[in-house]
C-alpha cells in the first residue's frame, strides 16, 4: 500500500472570477522509503499539492489516501489530529516556536500525543543526536544558526515517528554548507531508518540528490523520473 | 506545557507586557482605593446609625407610623428576657421617647425628650463622651442633660431647673421641673432643627406618666451586623404581632439612600476605570496575536488543535491579568491597611458636616474582604471579555493564509 496515494486531484481557485487551476487533475503514488522532490518553476503548483497531501489545504476535487486512509473528507480537527500522528513537515522557514527550546520544541510535539514525559525527554535527546545538534537543546531557535535551526525542524518532524515527511523548499534559506550538512542528514535517515520524505523544491542540490523526481508545470505533472 | 509557552509569551515582547501591567495594577490600585475609602465611610454611616437606632428596633404596633406614646410597649422583665434570648442579640437599649416643651425663664423651645438607661446608652452612642459641661446622668436620679444649642437657647446652665411640659400616656399632662447636670454637644440627623435632652428612664416614665416599664423603642444590638434581616425576622416571630421590628434601613431610609445614590457614582467612576484599562490590555492582546499568525498556523499545521491553541492565547490573558491584579493587591493591600488602622483626618468645613450628622470626622478605610472580591470579579470578566478577542481569531485561523501570511 502506497504511503501517499492522489488521485485525480484537483486544486481551483476563483480569482477576479476566473478559475485559477493551481493543481490541475494530478495523480500519483509514493512508497514507503522514496526520497522524493516535486520540483517545478515557481506556481507551478507543487507547493499547493504538497499542503493538500499533508493536509493543510483542501482539495477542489479527487481522492487522497495517506498509508490507506482518505483524508480528503475529514473534519478539520480529525485533520490536525491525522497530522500529529502521520505526518512531519518541514517548513522553508524554519517555524519553529520561538518561546520554547530546541527540545522543547520536539517534545511539545510529544506532548500533543499524550507521550509521558520521562519518554519524551529520552526520544528528544535521541533525535537531536541524531540530526547532530544534542549541544544546542536548551537553546531557543534565536540563538541557533538557520542550519541549526532547521535540524531541530527535521528532529521535530520526525518527533511523532510519522509516516512521511513533507519538506516544503527546505534548503531555501540555508547557505551551501548548511544545504549539503541537511540534505547529508536526510539522506541518512532515509537510508538507515526508512523515513520517506518527500520534497517541494527548485534547488537542484536536492533534486541531485532525490532518488525519485516528479516535475510539475501549470499544475499538471510533465514527467515523473527514478533516478534509480 | 500549554503553561510554559503561556507564561514565555506573555514576556516575549517585555515592555508591552509591562506597559499593559502597569495599566492593570494602577486600575486595581485605584480602583480598590476608592471602593475602600467609600466602603469605609459608609461603614462610619451605618455605624452611627446603629448607634443611635440599634441593628434593629422594636415598637409597639403601628408606633413608627404613628409616633404616640399610647403605642409605647410594656418591657417588661420577661419582654426583655425573650429579646435577649433570641440568638445573635448583644444587648437592647430601652428608650422611652416623645417631645416636650422646655422652658427656662422667658424661654421655650419644643425639644425631643428621651428617657433612657444611661449605662446602656453610653455603651452604643458614647453619649457621656459628648459632655461639654457638667456631668453625664447616672441611673435613677432625678435630672436632665440638655444638648448645647438648646441650654443655650434657653440660657440655662448647670444646676438650673427647667420646665417639661408636653401631651403625656393616654391623655394626660406631662409636666416636671428637673435640674440641668450636664450639657452636650450631639446633633441627631432628623433632629437637627429641635432641641434635644436626656433624662434617666424613671424620669421619663414620671414625666410622661407612663405604667412602669413602658418604653417606646427597644433599640436591639446584635453581634453580627450581617444577620440583620435574619434576626429581625426571628424577633419579630418569637415577640408577635403586637410588636413592630423595624430594621436600621427601614427606619433611616436617608442613609441607605444617600449610600446607594454615592455608590452609583462610584461604580461609574470605577467603569471608566476599567473600560481604559481593558482596551490597554485588549491593545496588547490583539498586537500579539496578529503578530503571530504565522506561528500559530504552524502550531496548528503540526498537529495542534485549535482548541489547545486558544486555551493557550487565553492562558496568556489571564496570566497579564492575574499578575496585574497580585501586583496591583500587593501595592494597594498596605497602603488599604494603614489607612484603615490610620484613618485620614477630616478638618474644616467638611469636619463640621461629619459632626452634624454624628460621623467622626475621618476618613476610614474599609478591609472588607468583599471589596477585593469584587475586584477581582470585574477584572475577571474584563478578562474573559478581552480574552474572547484572540479565540475568535483562532477559530477564524486558515492554516495556509497563516503560514503564507496572506
Amino acid at each position: 500500500m502506497p504511503v501517499i496515494d492522489a488521485r485525480d486531484v484537483y486544486k481551483t481557485y476563483e480569482g477576479s472570477g476566473v478559475p485559477v487551476h493551481a493543481v490541475n487533475g494530478i495523480s500519483f503514488a509514493v512508497e514507503k522509503g522514496e526520497f522524493t522532490a516535486v520540483i517545478g518553476p515557481s506556481g507551478c503548483g507543487k507547493t499547493t499539492l504538497l499542503n493538500m497531501v499533508g493536509g493543510l489545504d483542501s482539495i477542489t476535487k479527487g481522492e487522497i489516501y495517506i498509508g490507506g486512509t482518505q483524508i480528503d473528507s475529514m473534519s478539520e480537527a480529525e485533520l490536525t489530529d491525522f497530522r500529529l500522528k502521520r505526518i512531519g513537515f518541514v517548513f522553508q522557514a524554519y517555524n519553529l516556536i520561538p518561546v520554547l527550546t530546541a527540545k522543547e520544541n520536539i517534545e511539545f510535539i510529544m506532548e500533543l500525543q499524550g507521550i509521558p514525559a520521562d519518554e519524551r525527554a529520552v526520544r528528544s535527546r535521541e533525535l537531536l543526536a541524531e540530526v547532530g545538534i544534542a549541544d544546542q537543546a536548551d537553546k531557543r531557535p534565536g540563538l541557533m544558526s538557520g542550519g541549526q535551526q532547521q535540524r531541530v525542524a527535521v528532529a521535530r518532524a520526525l518527533a511523532s515517528k510519522p509516516e512521511f515527511v513533507l519538506a516544503d523548499e527546505p534548503t531555501a534559506n540555508l547557505d551551501s554548507h548548511a544545504t549539503s550538512d541537511l540534505l547529508d542528514l536526510m539522506a541518512e535517515m532515509n537510508a538507515n531508518s526508512g523515513v520517506t520524505f518527500v520534497f517541494a523544491t527548485h534547488d537542484q542540490r536536492v533534486i541531485d540528490r532525490a532518488r525519485r523526481v516528479i516535475a510539475l508545470d501549470d499544475g499538471k505533472i510533465v514527467s515523473d523520473t527514478n533516478a534509480g | 506545557m500549554l503553561w510554559t509557552i503561556a507564561w514565555r509569551n506573555v514576556w516575549r515582547n517585555r515592555r508591552r507586557s509591562a506597559l499593559t501591567l502597569a495599566t492593570i495594577v494602577l486600575a486595581v490600585v485605584l480602583g480598590l482605593l476608592m471602593r475602600s475609602m467609600q466602603y469605609g465611610q459608609y461603614g462610619a454611616m451605618i455605624d452611627s446609625t446603629v448607634a443611635r437606632t440599634g441593628h434593629v428596633q422594636v415598637f409597639g404596633e403601628g408606633y413608627w407610623d404613628n409616633k404616640s406614646l399610647d403605642r409605647s410597649i410594656h418591657a417588661s422583665a420577661e419582654t426583655l428576657e425573650r429579646v435577649n434570648s433570641v440568638a445573635g442579640v448583644a444587648d437592647a437599649v430601652p428608650r422611652l421617647e416623645s417631645f416636650a416643651l422646655i422652658s427656662f425663664g422667658e424661654r421655650t423651645k419644643p425639644s425631643g425628650v428621651i428617657g433612657t438607661n444611661p449605662e446602656i446608652e453610653d455603651r452604643y452612642t458614647a453619649l457621656a463622651g459628648r459632655i461639654v459641661e457638667g456631668r453625664y446622668l447616672e441611673v435613677g436620679e432625678r435630672g436632665i442633660i440638655l444638648l448645647r444649642s438648646l441650654a443655650s437657647y434657653l440660657g440655662a446652665g448647670i444646676g438650673d431647673d427647667v420646665v417639661l411640659l408636653g401631651g403625656g400616656y393616654r391623655g394626660q399632662t406631662a409636666a416636671d421641673l428637673l435640674p440641668v447636670v450636664g450639657i452636650f454637644d450631639y446633633t441627631l440627623m432628623g433632629n437637627l432643627e429641635t432641641g434635644l435632652a436626656y433624662v434617666p428612664l424613671d424620669a421619663a416614665r414620671e414625666l410622661y406618666a407612663t405604667p412602669p416599664d413602658q418604653v417606646t423603642s427597644l433599640s436591639v444590638m446584635l453581634d453580627d451586623g450581617d444577620a440583620i434581616d435574619r434576626t429581625a425576622e426571628t424577633l419579630q416571630r418569637e415577640l408577635g404581632n403586637e410588636f413592630d421590628v423595624m430594621t436600621w434601613r427601614e427606619t433611616s431610609p436617608e442613609v441607605v439612600q444617600g449610600i446607594q445614590s454615592d455608590s452609583v457614582g462610584g461604580i461609574f467612576m470605577l467603569a471608566i476605570l476599567y473600560v481604559v484599562a481593558g482596551f490597554g490590555l485588549l491593545g496588547t492582546v490583539l498586537m500579539s496575536t496578529m503578530e503571530r499568525r504565522r506561528e500559530f498556523g504552524v502550531m496548528n499545521a503540526v498537529g495542534m488543535r485549535k482548541g489547545r491553541l486558544a486555551f493557550v492565547l487565553f492562558m496568556e490573558t489571564l496570566v497579564l491579568v492575574f499578575v496585574g491584579v497580585v501586583l496591583g493587591l500587593i501595592v494597594s493591600v498596605p497602603i488599604i491597611t494603614w489607612f484603615h488602622y490610620n484613618p485620614i483626618p477630616v478638618t474644616g468645613d467638611l469636619a463640621a458636616v461629619f459632626e452634624q450628622f454624628n460621623v467622626p470626622p475621618y476618613m476610614p478605610f474599609s478591609v472588607d474582604l468583599g471589596i477585593f472580591l469584587a475586584q477581582g470579579f470585574v477584572v475577571l470578566v474584563m478578562a474573559l471579555i478581552v480574552a474572547s478577542f484572540p479565540i475568535v481569531s483562532i477559530r477564524r485561523l486558515h492554516i495556509m493564509r497563516a503560514i503564507t501570511g496572506r
